[in-house]
């Protein structure tokens, strides 16, 4: 009995938390990778906020303010959970471990410290480096920063379950008043902030304050009593709480979070008016295109996804409206911060996603059993969803531009609700429709389904975010932009829907077994995924690129003039070369299978190769270098190029000599070179666009400082010789030694212990991060993505890849020749 | 037979906000006794039971097994087996990670005690071939096993059950049955929650018959059925349609 058993319970709280992961090396690998996109993208949205705000340095009262506020978020965390219950637990634990002799003030405990584990490993590395970034280049408070967080958090667990004991001892309405009054405390300053009232945040006497004062080391005699105060009553309660001797009616709340909330939620289904309610139900005498539409609203009212989807969209955008407010920056226009809350929007339809998965996917038996049945029902949902995103975020918009500017209205605001609402929508129907069942309310499996409607309307909003964000054309957009734009929307909304209702044909195939594994299944039919995936991106770019040609940043006013025909032209060409491909790539099935389809390393070899790889460029350039200063002589650019490519290849065919590895292994089959060189002939355009277009993005997004294009003009051709020297080393070297590397080691590597898409994906990662520099990187992952594909198409001969390679590198050397780039 | 009265329920009522789901219900369960409690859908039949093994915290009344009171002690726990309707099963831990945990956690002595003891059940339920391989993998079949497996494996006194045989093939209900007849024989006694009358009639000794959160009728099989006028060739299910059908009369 008694305290032993607390690590026995906290391990089995993670180990079925963390479960998922035990299935295979896969999973693994795509969490990890998951994980550091998660880091990545709010150090990216750190630095792009700095950007936005300007780089200057953010004054302290500036950052204290901000640190506040997060603090204050992550109290509101614990608050939200501990009305839900308080007790993180999953139904495994309800039936077997509260049924045995554990004491409750035991279980608590361990509860605790999970709760401590996994919020940690969630929330913590995002939010530090995004602190990290605010508070740069001053890093003094960073330590300090960092252990006030980890005490809020502590403290927002303890608040959370003490709550949630409390709900036992009162009565729940009283609780929940109590929880709703402190979450009021909590945010009402930020919406006065945000309306313009003179507040400052950081100087409210709560915990969240003095700890981010206390962060900082500017804490008043006040403070300190106020804050031992706090401390007192948190700590007094919980250990009160801790004496119960009857753990309170425990529910599954880590299934449950993003659900109703049972009292409220019943309350505010009879506030709804009565006229909506007969709107809304069902008919017997109606077609089934609107009973399926219906029902969807219904499941998404009545199980609260809407109510908490709703809770969390404003939080999200209060806190967005009072940051500006926060950094002092008051001149920056309430618009403009509008706007962003428009991106905030696909919270809504992806928390719908995630309940779906969670319950409702399990009882579509019934509609799969009828003809047409389920895709009737998919696409009911995708009319339901973006009806009740839209009417919500339309109101959010309407009430926000009343609240704070009284301005007018933005036509390309609206349009971009719109596209927004309309991608968002799709996209979580297809995540839900895609992936498999969310393991828990709270866990990462259902992060990736808040990320991909995110970015990815993010990402297919571009064009229009581009224009809204050119001042000059942002409130009289000129007629034949916004054609443009819309054609496009239809265009794309129309692709990504046939992609759901194909996904819904073959959503029963799988076997329960591995449903309820977290991972992407792609379509069986690879061919067609990945060529709409490219036809998706060149659309995007193009679309993008039209845009930026004609209010981008370029004085160069002749770019008006060559500008849309090379648009067009490349269009055209996309759509030659795509319809070429579909044919091309088929060709010679039935060929000898003449490269062996299993190698013998696996990934962890080929990380360690590529590592060498990286590295063996340097030693064998470090003694060139080293003769060059001391002697005075010049090494050649061009010499240290060709020896950095032949070096890389040399750890590999080592490696492959000492296990006696032959080298058709990695596609150097002698018998098909020929056909394949004609093979990527035909292919060619496709792949140029891409890599041009994703090159232009992004200089247009992040320009390219000085240093970095002095090194680039060292591969720019600067006369017609050079043009044929640098050509010569492209196919003869770069080409091959690239490919025989990532492809034909890295990515088969790859495929035999993580599977085919990591395969490709992985090995495209780790051939845009090998450039070494952000700007090549977007256009070289692109090119690596093709290739990969193409090698794999091909039945892993290099032959292809190699020649689509070289012309793809020598195409660019011809374009910045002529265009002097 | 032992007289110890195993469990007690005096008055019990629980509510979810408007709906009553127990109504104070009253009935007690000596060693002994494979207690079978019968009632028709809705009649709180599983309210009841989680409120004995304390996921529920009753509005009113008083439980107590084998003498401590629910809601102030949880050391009885040590001596009780549970099997819910639908058991959750974590579904990455292996059949031989998840036993060994529940043993130790309900108080069997770590190291090689344990040890022994998951191999016997394992062995015993059949699950040797799949001891090792992830529960979400198992079929429904397998799943019930193993969560009959946690009911036993810490040698409970007093065991409470909610449909126990649903998805179990033949020889897993003889295995259960013996299983049971073992602790009741030693002293224990069983509570099973379950429709199946038939099943019911065999293996129980007595019964109570819950209907609207209340109990109307509680005894051994054999005074259950003479109540109702019929004797030991009537069925228990003939018995229960003529009590639940004149229940508003609330005679015994």
């Amino acid at each position: 009995m008694g305290d032993s058993r607390l690590p026995q319970i906290l391990m089995f709280k993670l180990l079925q938390y963390y479960g998922p992961l035990r299935k295979s090396a896969s999973i693994k690998f795509s969490t990890l990778m998951f994980y550091f996109i998660v880091v990545f993208s709010s150090l990216f949205s750190g630095v792009f906020v700095r950007g936005f705000y300007g780089f200057s340095n953010i004054s302290e009262k500036e950052l204290m303010n901000i640190i506040s506020v997060t603090f204050s978020s992550v109290i509101a965390m614990g608050i939200f959970l501990g009305l839900k219950g308080g007790i993180t637990s999953l139904e495994p634990e309800i039936d077997f471990v509260l049924t045995s002799p554990v004491k409750p003030s035991t279980y608590m405990l361990a509860d605790l410290l999970f709760q401590f584990v996994f919020l940690n490993v969630a929330v913590t590395p995002p939010l530090i480096s995004f602190s990290a970034v605010m508070l740069y280049p001053d890093f003094k408070n960073l330590p300090m920063v960092f252990l006030s967080y980890e005490l809020m958090l502590l403290t927002s667990s303890l608040m959370a379950q003490t709550l949630g004991v409390l709900k036992s001892v009162w009565k729940d309405v009283m609780v929940e008043a109590f929880g709703w009054i402190l979450l009021a405390l909590l945010f009402i300053p930020l919406l006065g902030m945000a309306m313009g009232f003179e507040i400052n945040y950081s100087d409210l006497p709560y915990p969240s304050t003095i700890l981010s004062r206390c962060a900082f080391g500017s804490l008043s005699l006040g403070d300190i009593t106020l804050g031992l105060i706090y401390l007192a009553v948190i700590v007094i309660a919980y250990f009160a709480a801790m004496r119960i001797n009857f753990l309170p009616d425990v529910t599954p709340l880590l299934t449950t979070a993003l659900m109703e909330m049972p009292s409220s939620n019943r309350r505010i289904l009879r506030g709804v008016p009565k006229l909506f309610m007969q709107v809304l139900s069902p008919k017997m005498s109606e077609k089934p295109m609107a009973l399926t539409v219906k029902l969807n609203l219904l499941r998404i009212l009545r199980d609260g996804s809407l109510f908490t989807a709703l809770m969390l969209f404003g939080i999200a955008t209060l806190a967005n409206l009072s940051f500006p407010i926060l950094i002092r920056q008051v001149s920056f226009s309430a618009l403009a911060t509008l706007t962003f809350n428009i991106l905030y929007t696909p919270l809504i339809p992806a928390i719908f996603s995630i309940n779906w998965g969670i319950v409702e996917r399990e009882s579509l038996w019934a509609t799969a059993v009828s003809e047409d049945g389920f895709k009737k029902y998919v696409k009911g949902m995708l009319i339901a969803y973006f009806i009740a995103t839209f009417s919500f975020a339309l109101i959010f918009y309407i009430a926000f531009n009343i609240l704070l500017a009284g301005t007018p209205f933005i036509i390309l605001d609206f349009l971009l609700l719109f596209l927004i609402t309309l991608f968002a929508s799709i996209l979580s129907v297809a995540t839900a429709l895609t992936l498999a069942k969310p393991s828990n309310a709270l866990s990462l499996s259902a992060l990736l389904y808040v990320f991909i409607p995110l970015f990815g309307s993010l990402f297919l909003s571009m064009p229009v975010i581009l224009a809204r964000t050119t001042i000059s054309i942002a409130d009289v957009p000129p007629p034949t932009i916004l054609f443009v734009l819309l054609l496009y929307t239809i265009l794309i909304a129309f692709l990504l829907s046939r992609y759901v209702l194909a996904r819904s044909k073959t959503f029963f195939d799988k076997t329960p077994v591995e449903e309820t594994v977290p991972q992407i299944q792609f379509q069986r039919n690879y061919k067609n995924y990945f060529l709409n995936f490219l036809t998706l991106a060149s659309l995007i770019l193009m679309a993008t690129s039209l845009t930026g040609f004609f209010f981008g940043p370029s004085t160069d006013p002749s770019r008006k003039y060559y500008g849309p025909p090379l648009a067009v032209l490349m269009g055209l060409m996309l759509t030659a070369s795509i319809l070429m491909q579909r044919k091309a790539l088929g060709q010679d099935e039935k060929a000898m299978y003449s490269v062996p389809s299993k190698v013998p390393w696996k990934a962890s070899q080929t990380l360690l190769i590529l590592l060498l790889a990286l590295l063996f460029p340097s030693v064998l350039q470090f003694p060139l270098l080293t003769l060059s200063f001391s002697s005075g002589i010049r090494a050649n650019d061009l010499t240290l190029l060709f020896l950095g490519e032949i070096a890389i290849i040399i750890p590999m065919l080592l490696y492959m000599v000492s296990k006696g590895i032959s080298v058709e292994f990695i596609g150097l089959d002698s018998r098909s070179a020929i056909p394949e060189f004609k093979l990527a002939l035909l292919i060619l355009p496709l792949t140029v666009l891409t890599g041009l277009l994703a090159g232009v993005v992004v200089q247009i997004l992040v320009p390219l400082p000085p240093w970095v294009e002095r090194i680039f003009s060292t591969v720019s051709p600067s006369s017609f010789k050079n043009l044929v020297v640098l050509s010569f080393f492209t196919i003869f070297f770069a080409a091959p030694c690239e490919e025989m590397l990532f492809r034909g080691f890295v990515q088969r590597g790859l495929e035999s212990s993580l599977g085919d898409t990591w395969g490709i994906v992985g090995s495209s990662i780790l051939f845009g991060l090998f450039h070494l520099n952000l700007w090549q990187f977007l256009p070289a992952f692109l090119l690596g993505l093709i290739l990969g594909y193409v090698f794999r198409r091909r039945r892993y001969r290099i032959w292809c890849p190699i020649a689509l390679h070289a012309a793809y590198n020598v195409t660019l050397l011809i374009l910045s020749y002529v265009f002097n780039v | 037979m032992g007289n110890s009265v195993l469990l007690e329920i005096e008055g019990l009522w629980k509510t979810y906000g408007k709906t009553v789901g127990v109504a104070g219900l009253s009935m007690k369960v000596a060693s002994g006794e494979i207690h079978g409690l019968i009632g028709p859908n809705g009649a709180g039949k599983t309210t009841t039971v989680k409120c004995i093994v304390g996921l529920l915290n009753p509005d009113k009344g008083k439980i107590t097994v084998m003498g401590r009171n629910v809601g102030n002690d949880y050391g009885f726990k040590k001596f009780l087996g549970y099997l819910p309707e639908t058991p959750s099963l974590p579904d990455y831990l292996t059949p031989k990670e998840f036993l060994g945990y529940i043993a130790r956690i309900r108080g069997v002595e770590p190291g090689e005690e344990t040890r022994r003891r998951v191999q016997e059940f394992l062995s015993m339920f059949e699950l040797n071939e799949c001891e090792n391989r992830f529960i979400i993998e198992l079929s429904k079949g397998l799943k019930q096993r193993l969560a009959l497996t946690t009911v036993f494996i810490h040698q409970p006194k007093f065991i409470i059950m909610d449909e126990p045989f649903i998805g179990l093939d033949p020889e897993g209900q003889r295995l259960v049955k013996s299983l049971v007849k073992n602790i009741v024989d030693a002293g224990g006694a069983t509570l099973i929650c379950t429709h199946m009358l038939d099943m019911a009639e065999r293996f129980c000794n007595s019964a109570t018959i819950i209907d609207s959160g209340k109990s109307i009728a509680e005894g051994s099989i054999e005074i259950l059925k003479k109540s109702v006028g019929l004797d030991s060739s009537g069925t228990l299910e003939e018995a229960f349609f003529r009590i639940v059908g004149g229940k508003s009369s609330g005679r015994l």
